[in-house]
């Protein structure tokens, strides 16, 4: 059974390896990377249909991977996750960017998250 | 009669003499003793000298010959030994000295073994001399060798010592010069050259400007008190005694003239005695006034060192330490105290003192000895005023706690902010008018300084409170960082306990055996304790940082540490603009002497511009090294640079080129007061669009004065 592909990319090793576990474990196929290059490589690679991006990840601006990652693969959703609380403005701007959703850490539901990755990967069809 | 004899005997005596009384003086101290040694072995060459000079037959000559010639070689090795343990380098010139010995010895054996020269002959009229051999020639060159290179010591420990060490160290270095050459001067009639050695009486004068230099200098921190009246009769003694040693060589003159009574010889001497007794008197009080007792001549000593030492300086501590040292060594007084009002609790204080021994001793406004002076605004003389007064009972206990003497009021403004305390002069003589009316307008000067100097302290505290409430402003800005790096391990630690426990209830484990389901839990809580604990040596950290120094500028700090401490609370942020943190500090660099936390400040304040300063991208180094006594520490950023009209004011309050409500301007100010406090200094170059560096420098602990 597989539910979908999904890439995480984050720079805290330990958060890429929950994403992981929760999602591998319900039948989904996960990629993971810790840098922002490595990630669009398997973009390119894998084609993954959601990628779960860290805002800020260092080497890479976040508002500027999402027209890198639509380009290596334009049917990919990317959902930003981030740890900043800046009162929605940071989400306004990468929704405008380009991103399918926006999540804040610590992620308060893994099944609204679950949700919404899966909303995700049957709009890619 | 020989007069080279009696040189030998007068040697003798005053080298035995001040040797064994320097020894007494501490016979466990090293320097004591080596310098004990040295007389005895220059009072053994004199003692052989002497019998030498008066031996009638070469055998006898001989004899006494080899025992001056063992003191000659033993002086030196001796000589060696005191200038080495003198300029402080004994430890490390052990092997030298005995190496030197070694051949000292090597050289007795040949003096008794008949090699060093073959007989003694008599030469113009001045008694036996020797004949020297070749092996003579190399001892010669040996024992100059020895005199210089003790020499060269004396010279460089007298260029390293400072103050009353280096005036010991001259003093010694000219009375071994003068010893020396009166007894080299002995060498030429070996080689038969007439210079009659008449010079060897020079070895006392050695003597004589060494005893000089312990009374006067302490040399050998030996402190001698010699009463007036026994200098004086000393000298008194000595002057008429070359008047009698007149009358005597003058009695045979008189005796053919007066045509047999002796005894008219001394009318003539006894006149001049009577004529000359007077002015006499008054140059002898004028001479041991001026080098040995201390009065009107180094009162000039006394109003340099306050104009120079103390005057200027605007710290209260060194302010107080100097006035008593000051007064302490010109004066020549036991003790020294001063007495501070103390504002907030009304009393005043001895806030500094030496030599007195209740060292915490403190007095109110209502005491007697204060409320004098605040009325009278005079000072205070124990064997003057205190007789005069009725209730004089508690004054005198007052003053008799703070072994004082003398009182001088500290007043400014027709106030008593303090008093200074003056003890017992160490010759026992009273105060005199001299004294007063040079330390009566002393106390005033210093009254001034002292109140400029509370000033400057209250401001230096009220600097320090608005460096701390600036990093508190600064640590608020630090939120967000502060805020990912605490919440990061939070959210893992709750996000590893939740997916477990949705996998459970999603019957995601059934599939599992027991054991490796426990096995999943076990690796999750370890995971689980170690974001914890993450989380909370950063807020151990903040809160550490957030502290106020210890105030101790002495603490030992290592610079890599503190970068490291500043780097975990600003590396985030820096890592998030994409600056590169660098650092490059040797692993052996010197640990410096200041306040660990204002250290951190100063880092934490630097570093975090520099992030500020680069725009996007770039690099932050921090660069360490050794340089000329100190330490030196080089933060260089790439960023935007600060043009040239603008870098002389950087350092200035108020300046700042942040946005407003960014900065409150007080930051490099105050990073500037912060590192001078801490005895460094801060500079400063910068290029416009190329970067800019601060350059800090403390000195190397070795090199600090504290």
């Amino acid at each position: 059974m597989n539910k979908g592909r999904i890439l995480t990319i984050d720079d805290e090793a330990d958060f890429v390896a929950i994403i992981k576990n929760y999602f591998s474990l319900r039948g989904y196929e996960v990629f993971t990377a810790v840098r922002g290059v490595a990630g669009l490589d398997i973009v390119q690679k894998e084609k993954p249909d959601v990628v779960l991006i860290d805002l800020k990840l260092p080497g890479i601006d976040g508002d500027q991977i999402v027209p890198q990652i639509k380009k290596l693969n334009p049917k990919s959703k990317v959902i930003m996750i981030t740890a900043y609380k800046d009162e929605g403005q940071t989400k306004k701007r990468v929704i405008e960017a380009g991103a399918y959703a926006y999540f804040e850490k610590p992620i308060a539901s893994f099944k609204e998250l679950e949700e919404t990755v899966s909303k995700a990967i049957k709009e890619v069809g | 009669m020989s007069f080279l004899g009696f040189t030998g005997l007068i040697n003798t005596a005053t080298c035995i003499f001040l040797g064994i009384f320097v020894l007494l003086q501490n016979r466990r101290n090293i320097q004591n003793i080596s310098y004990f040694v040295l007389n005895f072995f220059v009072a053994l060459y004199s003692f052989g000298y002497f019998f030498w000079q008066f031996s009638s037959d070469a055998t006898t000559a001989v004899a006494w010959f080899k025992i001056l010639t063992v003191g000659i070689i033993l002086l030196n090795n001796a000589y060696l030994f005191f200038v080495f343990v003198f300029v402080n380098i004994l430890q490390t010139r052990k092997k030298l000295l005995v190496s030197c010995l070694f051949i000292n010895i090597v050289f007795i054996a040949l003096n008794f073994g008949n090699l060093l020269y073959t007989n003694l002959v008599p030469r113009y009229n001045l008694g036996f001399w020797p004949v020297p051999t070749r092996f003579f020639g190399i001892y010669l060159l040996f024992w100059f060798w020895q005199c210089l290179y003790g020499f060269y010591w004396l010279l460089k420990g007298e260029k390293a010592a400072e103050g009353r060490r280096k005036q010991q160290i001259r003093y010694f270095k000219v009375a071994a010069i003068i010893g020396f050459l009166g007894g080299a001067t002995n060498w030429p009639m070996w080689y038969n050259i007439y210079i009659p050695p008449y010079t060897n009486i020079l070895i006392s004068f050695y003597i004589g400007i060494v005893a000089y230099a312990i009374v006067r200098h302490q040399l050998l921190d030996i402190e001698v008190i010699i009463r007036r009246a026994v200098v004086f009769a000393g000298l008194f003694a000595a002057i008429y005694g070359v008047f009698a040693f007149f009358t005597f060589l003058t009695q045979d003159i008189f005796q053919g003239i007066t045509g047999g009574n002796r005894w008219f010889a001394l009318i003539p001497s006894i006149f001049i005695i009577t004529i000359a007794l007077r002015p006499l008197e008054s140059f002898l009080v004028n001479v041991t006034d001026k080098y040995l007792f201390q009065k009107k001549y180094d009162y000039k000593e006394l109003l340099r060192a306050f104009a120079d030492d103390v005057l200027s300086v605007m710290d209260l501590k060194k302010i107080l330490n100097e006035t008593i040292n000051t007064l302490i060594n010109t004066l020549r007084i036991e003790n020294c105290g001063i007495l501070l009002l103390n504002k907030d609790k009304n009393i005043y204080e001895l806030t500094a003192s030496k030599g007195i021994k209740n060292k915490n001793l403190t007095f109110d406004r209502e005491s007697l000895l204060i409320s004098y002076l605040e009325r009278s605004k005079m000072h205070l003389e124990k064997n003057k005023h205190l007789q005069q007064m009725d209730d004089k009972g508690t004054i005198k206990e007052d003053m008799k706690k703070l072994e004082t003497e003398l009182v001088l009021p500290l007043v400014l403004h027709d106030s008593l902010i303090g008093a200074i305390t003056l003890g017992r002069k160490k010759s026992g003589e009273p105060y005199t008018q001299d004294d007063l009316d040079i330390l009566i307008p002393l106390s005033r000067s210093e009254a001034v300084a002292i109140s400029n100097a509370q000033v400057m302290d209250d401001l230096s505290k009220t600097q320090a409170e608005a460096a701390q409430r600036e990093k508190m402003a600064v640590i608020g800005t630090l939120a967000s960082g502060i805020n990912h790096e605490i919440c990061n391990p939070l959210g893992i630690a709750r996000g590893q306990c939740e997916v477990f426990l949705l996998n459970a209830k999603d019957g995601l484990y059934e599939k599992r055996s027991k054991e490796e389901q426990v096995y999943e839990a076990m690796r999750i809580m370890e995971k689980v304790i170690k974001e914890t604990d993450r989380a909370t040596a950063i807020t151990k950290k903040l809160s550490s940082f957030a502290k106020p120094g210890t105030g101790d500028i002495n603490e030992d700090v290592n610079i890599e540490q503190e970068v490291d401490e500043v780097n975990t609370l600003v590396g985030h942020e820096l890592k998030l603009e994409k600056i590169d943190f660098v650092k490059e500090i040797p692993r052996n660099l010197t640990n410096i002497r200041a306040d660990r936390k204002q250290i951190q400040e100063i880092f934490f304040n630097l570093i975090r511009n520099a992030g500020q300063a680069i725009n996007e991208r770039g690099r932050i180094t921090v660069r360490a090294r050794e340089e000329d006594k100190k330490v030196v520490i080089d933060i260089e950023d790439t960023g935007h640079g600060i043009s040239e009209d603008r870098l002389g004011q950087i350092f200035n309050p108020f300046y700042t080129t942040k946005a407003p409500g960014k900065g409150t301007g007080l930051g490099l100010f105050i990073v500037k007061q912060v590192i001078q406090r801490n005895r460094g200094n801060i500079s400063v170059k910068s290029k416009v669009g190329e970067g800019t560096t601060f350059t800090l420098e403390f000195p190397q602990p070795q090199y600090l004065k504290i």
